[in-house]
């Protein structure tokens, strides 16, 4: 089973980014929302993404998506302060936000490979929107 | 030097005083990064330091690493921006070396330093040139063992001269295109403004000088 974390500086945008892949997840997937920083403020929080992780520790694989520059730092940083055998399972994906959830979580309803989901969802990068 | 001794009582002032710097700089701070970043990070320190002064009296009686250990989980708890994982494991590691202790040696001070600057080296994969805390903290800590070991200085004269070269890395961001962070996305716009992180950097060397005996 595939845990995914979706890390950003916004609570708001993490849940609303949720609600839009939860209707095309058939329930095999799980997806937390680690949005914001403490008290709701614009900004991440170390601590709530390491109890988001947590939370996955029964995931074969968990992939953590973030939005800018301190959601890395802050996901790096929890996963640091984890035991070795959670750590290992755990991945920051290099994709873009909305469209590296969506194709990962979709990915991950298919198939249960951590290679072919981190591909899709990093695909997302070079996903045409106009054509 | 070596009966030098730097107590719990020393440590604590500086912690009482970094809460007070952090409320006094708080709007310094807000105005250097609303001018190349986000705008948050005077705040960001306030409300992680108000954190710590309101658990402060609690932790006294634990050991300096205890005390240090939980002033930077409430700086990884409250302060939202990089500098939470930042300033966070600088006091999260600060005391590690000195583990059980009351009070340190000199040496052993210096070994909290590097293991403090350290970290956010690691975490922020920052160095001296990149506009950031590092700019500061590095040359700053890198003096400090220059004075003290080779140049003869005294520990407080040490920690001055420590404080002076932190200042002057901080001086040394202004000029800088920054290579982290928010700022990285300005180019040259972000030319001309001294990086907040080295800014508040500097503030928290000044007061760990200002309280050494």
């Amino acid at each position: 089973m595939t845990g995914v974390i979706i890390v950003s500086h916004s609570e708001k945008l993490a849940e609303g980014l949720r609600d839009i892949v939860m209707e095309m997840n058939d329930g095999s997937v799980e997806v937390i929302a680690a949005g914001g920083a403490d008290g709701g403020r614009i900004g991440t929080n170390t601590l709530k993404i390491k109890a988001a992780i947590e939370s996955l520790a029964k995931c074969d694989h968990i992939l953590i998506f973030v939005d800018l520059g301190s959601a890395v730092l802050c996901s790096e940083t929890a996963i640091e302060m984890l035991d070795d055998d959670i750590q290992e399972k755990v991945h920051i994906v290099d994709a873009p936000l909305v469209e590296g959830v969506v194709g990962g979580v979709v990915q991950a309803t298919i198939c249960d490979d951590l290679d072919q989901i981190i591909e899709t969802a990093k695909e997302g990068a070079t996903l045409r929107k106009v054509c | 030097m070596s009966d030098y001794i730097l107590n719990k009582d020393y440590f604590i002032a500086v912690i009482e005083d970094l809460i007070i710097m952090s409320e006094e700089k708080k709007e310094y701070f807000i105005q250097l990064d609303s001018a190349i970043g986000d705008g948050d990070h005077g705040m960001n320190l306030s409300i992680g330091f108000r954190e710590v002064n309101k658990n402060l009296e609690a932790w006294k009686s634990e050991d300096i690493n205890t005390i240090f250990k939980n002033v930077g989980t409430a700086l990884l708890d409250k302060v939202g921006g990089a500098a939470g994982p930042l300033y966070g494991g600088f006091f999260m590691k600060f005391g590690l070396p000195v583990k059980g202790k009351d009070e340190v040696t000199f040496d052993e001070f210096i070994e909290m330093m590097e293991s403090g600057v350290a970290i956010i080296e690691k975490r922020g994969k920052a160095v001296v040139g990149d506009a950031t805390m590092v700019c500061t903290l590095r040359p700053a800590v890198d003096a400090l063992k220059k004075a003290y070991h080779d140049d003869g200085l005294s520990p407080k004269e040490a920690m001055k001269m420590a404080m002076e070269v932190g200042a002057q890395g901080s001086d040394s961001t202004v000029p800088l295109i920054a290579k982290k962070g928010r700022a990285m996305r300005l180019g040259e716009r972000a030319i001309g403004h001294r990086d907040p992180g080295s800014a508040s950097s500097a503030a928290m060397l000044e007061v760990f000088y200002k309280h050494m005996p």
